[in-house]
């Protein structure tokens, strides 16, 4: 089991909520600014103190520094480093797996492919366009293979029809790791292309009137011939089936 | 007094005396001063604010203070000479810990203000990606911080080289061992030998205009040329 739950979570900006997910499932987080829904993913990767519980994968979380807690977390302002490569700043969170250079750069290269910025694994990323950028944060989360991604508001300062080509891309790519996700924004239109459930949170409190399922039939498709490919994991992987064994299981480290 | 040649095996020895007091004081104060940068910016309360004011006291303080107060701490009868069972005053080591007293806030301040600069996301992001606090101090923090520690070397180096008041107190001018260039110069002019002392002042001139250029070209191109 690799879902998360939450047990009564809060802080000085949040009240106390419930809220569980599970394994493989995505879940929107929307509401207005300033209603704590990045407090909230702040503090399920461990960067917020607060209290209740936070249990993920079976294990409570409760004093797990955030480098041990195996979730991964990309924030609006993606920060990449500066002085880092795009190749280097994904091979950063493979330093501390336990991987093997050379295992380390086969990660990365097939990262770097899935999310369609191979071309640009050298390139440092002030050099990178605002979409380039967005993929290789993206890469970068995604190449520790973690079990559950926090998403904070990923494509805001993306234009629209090129975040409507990566909430695809992102779709297919999360369920093809077969990844649990949280995803911030106040976007109902990315909250149904990319969540299979949606919350409202407002003034720190979750709306349980506003929770809902989304799902299949609502999600947009990219536009056909779309430059905006954030992956190309259709060509490379195959999505899961019905609790299959994923292909990218083996790389979890 | 009548000069001989204006360049001798003497003033050598005091170049190389003072290149190696400079580089060794450097190094120290990387070592000293970039772990108490980052505590100075990253901790909170009034013990910081005391250790601030006792890291840059030597900005403000008249060097003759300082090297009277170094002098008795490495003096013979001092608790430091029991402990090491030997005085460090009128010694090259004793000159180390001077210099690196003297020259810490211009270490530590630039050092300080670049991590100050960096803020708290990188350490927080480095912290999501499996980097446990070491670890991200020294593949992000550090590198982010590389243009403040580069100016504090540079910085520090150049003080070094340039100090007179707490050599002079602590030192004295034994050769070889404790007379580097300022003290030298201030001994030729002491003696009226006009034209050595122009000799190495000439050169402690061109050194440090060359070095801070050099500090300021470095510095330009680890910013990306943005300035």
């Amino acid at each position: 089991m690799h879902g998360l739950q939450l047990e009564a979570v809060s802080n000085a900006v949040l009240a106390p909520l419930d809220l569980s997910l599970a394994p493989g499932e995505a879940l929107a987080i929307l509401g207005p600014s300033g209603a704590g829904k990045s407090t909230l993913l702040k503090i399920i990767a461990g960067l917020l103190p607060h209290r209740g519980r936070v249990i993920f994968a079976g294990r409570d979380l409760t004093g797990v520094p955030p480098h041990a807690r195996r979730i991964g977390y990309m924030s609006q302002d993606l920060h990449l480093f500066p002085h880092l490569s795009v190749a280097a700043n994904l091979r950063l969170p493979l330093l501390f797996s336990g991987l093997s250079r050379r295992e380390q750069t086969a990660r990365i290269h097939r990262t770097l492919d899935l999310c369609a910025i191979a071309h640009r694994a050298g390139r440092r990323p002030a050099t990178l366009s605002g979409g380039e950028r967005q993929r290789a944060a993206l890469a970068r989360t995604l190449a520790m293979r973690p079990r559950l991604i926090l998403l904070d508001e990923p494509f805001a300062t993306l234009d629209g029809a090129t975040k409507r080509g990566l909430w695809h891309e992102l779709d297919r790519l999360r369920r093809g790791l077969g990844m649990s996700a949280l995803i911030v924004t106040h976007d109902p239109e990315e909250a149904a292309a990319l969540a299979d459930r949606q919350v409202h949170l407002n003034h720190g409190q979750l709306n349980a009137a506003a929770i809902g399922t989304l799902r299949q039939a609502r999600r947009p498709q990219p536009a056909a011939g779309s430059a905006y490919y954030l992956c190309n994991l259709h060509t490379n992987y195959a999505e899961p089936q019905n609790g299959a064994p994923n292909v990218l299981n083996d790389e979890r480290r | 007094m009548t000069e001989g040649v204006l360049f001798d095996a003497a003033m050598i020895e005091t170049l190389l005396l003072t290149l190696k007091l400079a580089t060794v004081t450097t190094l120290v104060l990387l070592l000293v001063g970039t772990p108490l940068a980052w505590w100075l910016s990253r901790a909170g309360g009034l013990w910081k604010e005391v250790v601030a004011t006792l890291v840059s006291l030597p900005i403000v303080l008249p060097p003759t203070v300082l090297g009277f107060y170094l002098l008795i701490a490495m003096g013979p009868h001092s608790p430091l000479t029991a402990i090491l069972g030997r005085k460090l005053s009128f010694t090259f080591e004793g000159l180390v810990v001077g210099s690196v007293v003297y020259s810490l806030p211009f270490v530590v301040n630039p050092i300080r203000n670049a991590f100050e600069a960096m803020g708290p996301r990188p350490m927080e992001v480095a912290a999501t990606l499996r980097a446990s606090p070491w670890d991200a101090f020294f593949t992000v923090a550090l590198p982010l911080a590389a243009p403040g520690i580069f100016t504090g070397a540079i910085l520090g180096f150049a003080h070094t080289v340039g100090e007179f008041g707490v050599v002079l107190m602590i030192g004295g001018g034994i050769p070889g061992e404790t007379k580097v260039l300022s003290v030298t110069i201030f001994d030729y002019v002491e003696t009226l030998q006009w034209g050595k002392a122009h000799v190495l002042a000439g050169g402690m001139l061109g050194l440090s205009f060359v070095v801070i250029l050099a500090m300021m070209l470095i510095e330009r191109r680890l910013n990306g040329g943005k300035r």
